[in-house]
């Protein structure tokens, strides 16, 4: 089961708009190696990982891959609010806007709405931490 | 408690210790031994209890030798879905469930 804790696991503060960065940072949202995918990812995983350390390592990360999305919608979130049409279109950021407003929306920068088919989910414990991996070191 | 139903004004404290006490839990998802850092994860408990990090992790007797959080069943395999000690809830005596003592 999950339980919310109603605290962002660090704090987001944004003082100036800016639509053209949102575009970007929406993709650690719902891009393919963004928040969402990781959660599932893992949340996903340890469903067939053989020992008790995997499968709460695996537990705990996914369970905080979704703090992280969340801190990423709030990012979206306040670079987005209180725009003038000029600002969304200066932005280059008309294209998400006629979709979705300034709602925040599960989709990567190039506008591919989020897809199971950027995570993968084995079975095989070697196979799936290699996957962790790959996708993480995008990160590192 | 009235502050986790009303957004209060948060200070530093607030996250920091949080994400101490969540990274050491992560270390000790695969390191379930380490006195040390049971001890510390202990130490940050008791200095912010009731946080998201804190819950559900420490023995109600206190005891701090191995991190239980990790040991199974986990909620997805059958043996940590018994109600009442029972797995099986037919009551017809021809069953395996019941043969097997189930």
């Amino acid at each position: 089961m999950f339980c919310y804790a109603k605290q962002l696991e660090y704090p987001v503060r944004i003082k100036n708009c800016n639509p053209r960065l949102a575009s970007a940072i929406i993709t650690q949202y719902g891009g393919p190696d963004g928040e969402l995918g990781a959660s599932l990812r893992y949340l996903s995983q340890r469903f067939s990982m053989p020992f008790d350390e995997a499968k709460g390592t695996l537990t705990d990360i996914g369970t905080e891959e979704l703090g992280h999305l969340e801190m990423i919608g709030a990012l979206v979130h306040q670079l987005t609010r209180n725009l003038t049409p000029e600002e969304v279109v200066a932005g280059g950021f008309d294209a998400y806007f006629v979709d979705h407003t300034t709602g925040v929306y599960p989709q990567g920068a190039s506008g591919t709405p989020f897809t199971a088919a950027m995570m993968q989910s084995t079975g095989d414990p070697i196979t799936d931490l290699n996957e962790d991996m790959a996708a993480e070191g995008t990160t590192i | 408690m009235a502050d986790q139903v009303i957004t209060r004004k948060r200070c530093t404290a607030d996250y920091a210790y949080p994400f101490a006490q969540w990274d050491l839990r992560l270390y000790l998802d695969t390191h379930p031994d380490d006195r040390e850092a049971l001890a510390y994860f202990r130490t940050l408990c008791e200095k912010m209890p009731d946080t998201y990090a804190c819950h559900g992790t420490m023995a109600p007797d206190g005891t701090c030798d191995h991190w239980h959080w990790i040991e199974g069943p986990w909620p997805w395999e059958f043996e940590a879905n018994a109600i009442d000690g029972k797995i099986c809830s037919c009551n017809d005596s021809c069953c395996d469930c019941q043969k097997g003592g189930r």
